[in-house]
This record gives structure tokens, C-alpha cells and sequence, in this order.
């Protein structure tokens, strides 16, 4: 276990090792589990202050390729180039050491735990053996303010918290790491209207920190809501790079392989009928 | 301006204290003030039907059953931390104080090297039973219910033919029944005070000093002023009979040292997290097989303890040491006390107060004549009780901040 921890990044972490205007650059990636071939001469790019969407269908390769940057999956062929440094993973560690942080759907937080133990899980400050709790909460609150984030109190446990609140902390908790890269594989699931948009304005948090955001989502309305760039997979390979505020036929039209596709089959049934 | 100012919520209403405390009873986040408020009755009630509860002798006598019934229920506690069950606790005190007793009192071996045996034995049979728990995958209930049932028969074995074992004489009968002089008993009375003050008086200055919010002085000094009270209190009580017995002093530093690793180190916040979502743990890159294993050694070493002090205080080492009861009452002690059964929250002074709620119930309502069969019945609704308000805060604490 290293003995400090990291600090969480203020507005814009400028070192020199990334002084690229792009923080993730993907060549060739290709990736194959036995008989599948799940990803397909993969490229992307995504640059310093920019939320790039990634969508596709079920199966199209959407979590392998977010697993292969977490360092879950070593991919095949190709390179991965992070803060213009290619990179081998061997583990997800390896992936957090070169400041690439994930944020699961299925938000790896301890219920019975306040916020701060939270926050701070795996990693905790502590002074003389013992844990610090008064720096991890100042640090906590410093943390949460900087993402205008709407938490009552960091002392409730995450029990007591509403979902949007949980991917507040879920989102701050990969801060702490000082990533360059964040990535968030549904943020939005199974959230209300109003949490949803507070997740939202946090993605537009993390972009004007100059970090780069890969935002997995199946809503077509999220991604479009706050995305510079929409990147469409298609059964393991590139179906297209969008400008944000595409059309939402176009992408359904990418994601599905074609114009006549279901959707818009019933898109048209639905017009005749009115 | 305290930090958290800058963070606000309108859905966050603002209530008076009341309402407050209402709103934390039904969100279970009181800590240990409903099994405090729980024992001040049982000791008024107790008091009221039979005024020799609260006299020095009868204090004496409860502080050494409470000592042990204590100590195992320490070393459940923790298992219960980690939402898991162990029932071999109890039985595996049995044995280890069978085997202290045939090692000292028939073989003749050195009584500390006997000790250190019978401690080791509590160590490693906790490992092997929490490697095939965390390792192998086998649920704890079923692990820790063959080791009940292999302790029961291995007692015997080690007991030979000559089924009792009487400790009086020995080393464990001295160290059970050691009275301090009063002047001593203070001493480790103001120790205890002391160290209390010192502790929450830094972490105001400290959490004042970064801007957190901070307990007022009025809390504070009401805080020591209420400990300073029940023990010395107590310890004018009992020092007007023997005075403080060793296994009681030993219960509290146990409990103090447990404490202090649950809330202070990183290992103690890994057994919250096992306890609350073993997913999320091992994601943080906790070692969550290492933690499971060393949560079980060290139960099986409190459960040793317990056996070397049962014996010690009820000076038998025989088969007859360990009843069902006992792990019954340790179970209930904890969970009275305010841990979760359902993993992950919970604290080590959780043991020792519902110890002393178990006792203190036993205790009384022998004094009043009731027999061992009401005993049970009666500790069997008060853990029914804890287990249903266990049950509805945890549905409780779901609901708060919901907006």
C-alpha cells in the first residue's frame, strides 16, 4: 500500500508528461475471447477536455473496449496511447497508475460506510498509523465542492443517499486518483429526471476540469445532452464518429447498420397512424 | 463558516432537536443510546423489585459473569462485522479450557505455558474454520456447525474417562478471582476518564482547527462528565465489597483495544467493508480472504480467553463448562447491543453493553426468584426485540435523502 495518497486534481493538472492535447488515443484495437471476435481494429481519440459518447447495441463491444482501457482486458493487437505514452496493462492498477479511472454501473460503494470512508476506501490518509478522518472529511468536502456536488452531509452513510447521489460519490471517488482520463459505463441507469441531470452537469464538471470523459450510455438523449463527440461501435468495429449534437436517426442508423431498421420502421408506423 | 456551509440542499429541511431525535431513533442512527437507555430501566426495574441489585456484593458478582459472557461476545461481534455467523465460538472455549485443565492440573506444565497453548489452539482452529469460510467458499454457518459439533466430542476425548475438572488452586482460579485495592481501581478509573477526555478533546481542537464541524464544549464536557460519573460510581460501589476483579479490567482493555482498531486503523475499516459489500472491498483493493481469516483467528482467540476466564470464575474446566446457553447469550449480547446482523455495522462497545443488558436480566431475575427456565425466555424476547429493531432501522436508513 503506498503511505500518502493522492491528491485529487485541481482545475486543470498540468505535468509535463501530458502536455498532448490528447489524453487517449486507440490504434488497431483488436480483441478476440475464443471463437468471438469482440473488437475489431478499433480507433479513438479523445482529447483533453472533451466528453466523447460511446453507444452501440447490446454486444457490440462497448464494455470490452472500456475494459481493455481499465486494464481488464489486455487487448490482442493495436496500441493504446495514454497521455501520448503507449501502454501495456497488465492490471486494472496498471490502468490507475497511469491515471485512467473507471466508474462501474454497478457502483462499487460499501452501503453501511459514511461518504468519506467512501471516498477514501483502499486508500486512507492516515497520521502515525492511525487513520486522519479530520483530513480525509476536510478533503471530502473540499472535493465534493469543487463538483457542486449536492451531498447533506459526508458523515450519513451511502445507504441514506439517493442514487444520483451515489454516482456523485462514485464519480468523485475515481477523482481522487488525479486521472486524466475518466470513464463512465452507465452513469445515468436507473436514474430520475432531475439525478440524471445532476450526473449531467457533473460530466460537464470533469470537462471543464480538462479531464477526458468516455461516457457509455444506452440514452441516446444523455449522451447527445452533453457530448462533444458521439463514437458508434457496431458488432466489435468503428460504425462512425459523430459531432455531439447529431441527429438522433443518424445515430440509430450507425448503431443499428442501417436506414431501414427497426427503429425507424416504427418511427414511420407511428407517423401513418397519426 | 464551517466547510460544509458551502454544500446546500433545499430538500435538507431544518428541525429542532427534537424532531431530530426522532428521526434517528427511526433511522437506527443512534449508536449505542437505545441499549444505554435499555439498561438504565432493566437496573431501575431490577432495583425497584429487589433492593439488593445495585449492593456492592451483587455488583461484584455481576461484573464477573458479564466479564465473560463479554469476551465471547467480542470475538461474535466481530464475526458479526463481517455479516457472517460463528456457532463454534462457545464450544471451542469449552475445549480450550479442557485443555488447560488437563495440561495444568493432570500433566503438570508450566500454567503460562498452558495459557499461551490454549491461546494458540483458539488462533488456529479460528484459521483453519475461516480458510474454509473465505478460502474453500463453504458459508460459515455450516463450517462453524461441524466445529461446534467436533468441539463437543474433542472435549470429551481430551477430558479422558474423568469427565470433571475442578479449577480451584490453580493459576486460572487466582487470575479469575483477583481483587484490585481500591487505590488501584481508582487509579485505572481516572486512567480510563482521562484517556476518554484527551481523546475527544483533540479531535475537537483538530476537527475546529480544518473548519469540520465540531462537537460544542457543552457536549463535550458533559460527555466526560457522564463517564467520570458511571465509573466512578461505580467503582465506589464496588470497592465497598472485594472491589474490581481482574476479568472485568480485562474486558475493558479488550474492548478499548478492539475499539480503537475498528474505528482507527485501516484493517478495522477493511472489516466494515467486507461487512458491507465484499464486491466493493475487494475493488478498493482490500484483501478480503486475509481479512476473513484474521477475523476468524481472532475470535477463535477471544473465545479461548472466554473459556480460560469461565473456568477460572466457575472453577470447573469439565465437560459441564460451556452450555448452549452461553453462545446464545453472547449472539444475543451483541446484537442487543446494537450490531447488525446483517454485517457491517455494529462496534466492539456493542458487546460489552449488551453483555451487561444479558447479565444484568439474568442476574435480576434470579434475585427475584424466578428460575433459569424464565431466564432464558425472558433474554430470548429481549433479543427477539434488538433483532426487530435491528431489522426496521436498517428499512429506515433506506429511506432518508431519497429526494
Amino acid at each position: 500500500m503506498t503511505p500518502e495518497t493522492p491528491e485529487p486534481a485541481p482545475a486543470s493538472p498540468r505535468t509535463p508528461d501530458d502536455s498532448s492535447e490528447t489524453v487517449l488515443e486507440l490504434r488497431g484495437i483488436n480483441k478476440r475471447f475464443g471463437a468471438v471476435q469482440a473488437l475489431t481494429d478499433i480507433n479513438l481519440t479523445i482529447g483533453r477536455g472533451e466528453v466523447v459518447g460511446l453507444v452501440g447495441d447490446n454486444g457490440a463491444g462497448k464494455s470490452t473496449l472500456i475494459k481493455v482501457i481499465a486494464g481488464v482486458h489486455s487487448a490482442d493487437e493495436g496500441e493504446l496511447i495514454i497521455n501520448g505514452t503507449a501502454q501495456k496493462f497488465a492490471s486494472p492498477k496498471d490502468a490507475q497508475n497511469a491515471r485512467v479511472a473507471t466508474v462501474f454501473q454497478d457502483l462499487s460503494l460499501c452501503e453501511n460506510l459514511d461518504v468519506v470512508a467512501n471516498l477514501f476506501l483502499g486508500h486512507e490518509k492516515t497520521r502515525g498509523g492511525v487513520l486522519d478522518e479530520v483530513a480525509m472529511e476536510a478533503k471530502s468536502w473540499e472535493l465534493l465542492r469543487s463538483l457542486s456536488a449536492k451531498i447533506p452531509s459526508v458523515r450519513v452513510p451511502i445507504a441514506a443517499l439517493s442514487g444520483g447521489q451515489r454516482q456523485t460519490v462514485a464519480i468523485a471517488r475515481s477523482l481522487l486518483g488525479e486521472p486524466s482520463i475518466v470513464m463512465l459505463d452507465e452513469p445515468t441507469a436507473a436514474l430520475g429526471v432531475a439525478q440524471t441531470a445532476e450526473v449531467l452537469n457533473l460530466i460537464e464538471r470533469l470537462k471543464e476540469r480538462d479531464l477526458g470523459v468516455l461516457l457509455v450510455s444506452h440514452n441516446m438523449a444523455d449522451v447527445q445532452a452533453v457530448a462533444d463527440r458521439v463514437h458508434v461501435l457496431r458488432l466489435g468495429k468503428d460504425a462512425g464518429d459523430f459531432p455531439g449534437d447529431e441527429r438522433t436517426d443518424v445515430l440509430v442508423a450507425a448503431i443499428t447498420g442501417a436506414s431501414d431498421n427497426v427503429v425507424t420502421q416504427r418511427a414511420t408506423r407511428r407517423g401513418e397512424r397519426r | 463558516m464551517t466547510r460544509n456551509s458551502f454544500i446546500t440542499d433545499e430538500r435538507i429541511s431544518h428541525e429542532g432537536l427534537f424532531a431530530t431525535f426522532l428521526r434517528r431513533v427511526k433511522e437506527g442512527q443512534l449508536g449505542s443510546l437505545p441499549v444505554i437507555l435499555a439498561l438504565v430501566v432493566i437496573v431501575i426495574v431490577f432495583q425497584t423489585a429487589n433492593s439488593n441489585f445495585l449492593s456492592p456484593a451483587n455488583l461484584v458478582n455481576l461484573s464477573s459473569t458479564v466479564a465473560y459472557i463479554a469476551i465471547l461476545a467480542l470475538g461474535i461481534n466481530l464475526i458479526l462485522l463481517l455479516g457472517e455467523i460463528d456457532l463454534s465460538l462457545a464450544q471451542l472455549g469449552g475445549l480450550a479450557a479442557s485443555l488447560l485443565g488437563v495440561l495444568v492440573v493432570r500433566q503438570g506444565v508450566n500454567p503460562l505455558v498452558a495459557l499461551v497453548i490454549m491461546l494458540l489452539l483458539g488462533m488456529v482452529v479460528g484459521a483453519i474454520q475461516g480458510w474454509f469460510f473465505a478460502v474453500v467458499g463453504i458459508p460459515a454457518f455450516v463450517v462453524t456447525l461441524a466445529g461446534l459439533l467436533a468441539f463437543t466430542g474433542l472435549t470429551l476425548t481430551t477430558l479422558g474417562t474423568q469427565k470433571n475438572l475442578s479449577m480451584s488452586d490453580t493459576f486460572a482460579f487466582d487470575f479469575a478471582n483477583f481483587y484490585f485495592p481500591a487505590v488501584w481501581a481508582y487509579v485505572f478509573g481516572t486512567i480510563a476518564v482521562i484517556g476518554f477526555a484527551a481523546g475527544i478533546i483533540y479531535s475537537k481542537l483538530r476537527r475546529h482547527g480544518e473548519g469540520l464541524d465540531a462537537p460544542s464544549w457543552t457536549s463535550v464536557i458533559v460527555r466526560i462528565a457522564l463517564l467520570a460519573a458511571v465509573v466512578f460510581g461505580f467503582l465506589i460501589l464496588i470497592n465497598q465489597d472485594f472491589g474490581l476483579v481482574m476479568p472485568f479490567l480485562l474486558m475493558i482493555v479488550i474492548a478499548v483495544v478492539i475499539d480503537l482498531v475498528l474505528r482507527k486503523t485501516r484493517y478495522g475499516r477493511s472489516i466494515y467493508a467486507v461487512g458491507g459489500k465484499v464486491e466493493a472491498a475487494r475493488r478498493a483493493g482490500i484483501r478480503v480472504t486475509w481479512v476473513r481469516i484474521s477475523v476468524f483467528m481472532a475470535a477463535g482467540t477471544l473465545a479461548a480467553l472466554f473459556g480460560f476466564i469461565k473456568a477460572g470464575v466457575t472453577t470447573n474446566a469439565g465437560s459441564t463448562l460451556v452450555p448452549t446457553q452461553d453462545l446464545l447469550n453472547a449472539i444475543a449480547a451483541a446484537v442487543i447491543g446494537g450490531t447488525s446482523l446483517f454485517g457491517g455495522r455494529g462496534s466492539a462497545w456493542a458487546a460489552v453493553l449488551g453483555a451487561l443488558v444479558v447479565g444484568a436480566i439474568n442476574n435480576g431475575l434470579y434475585l427475584i426468584g424466578f428460575n433459569s427456565d424464565a431466564q432464558q425466555i425472558i433474554t430470548a424476547l429481549v433479543l427477539l426485540a434488538a433483532v426487530v429493531i435491528d431489522a426496521l432501522s436498517r428499512r429506515g436508513q433506506r429511506y432518508v435523502g431519497r429526494g
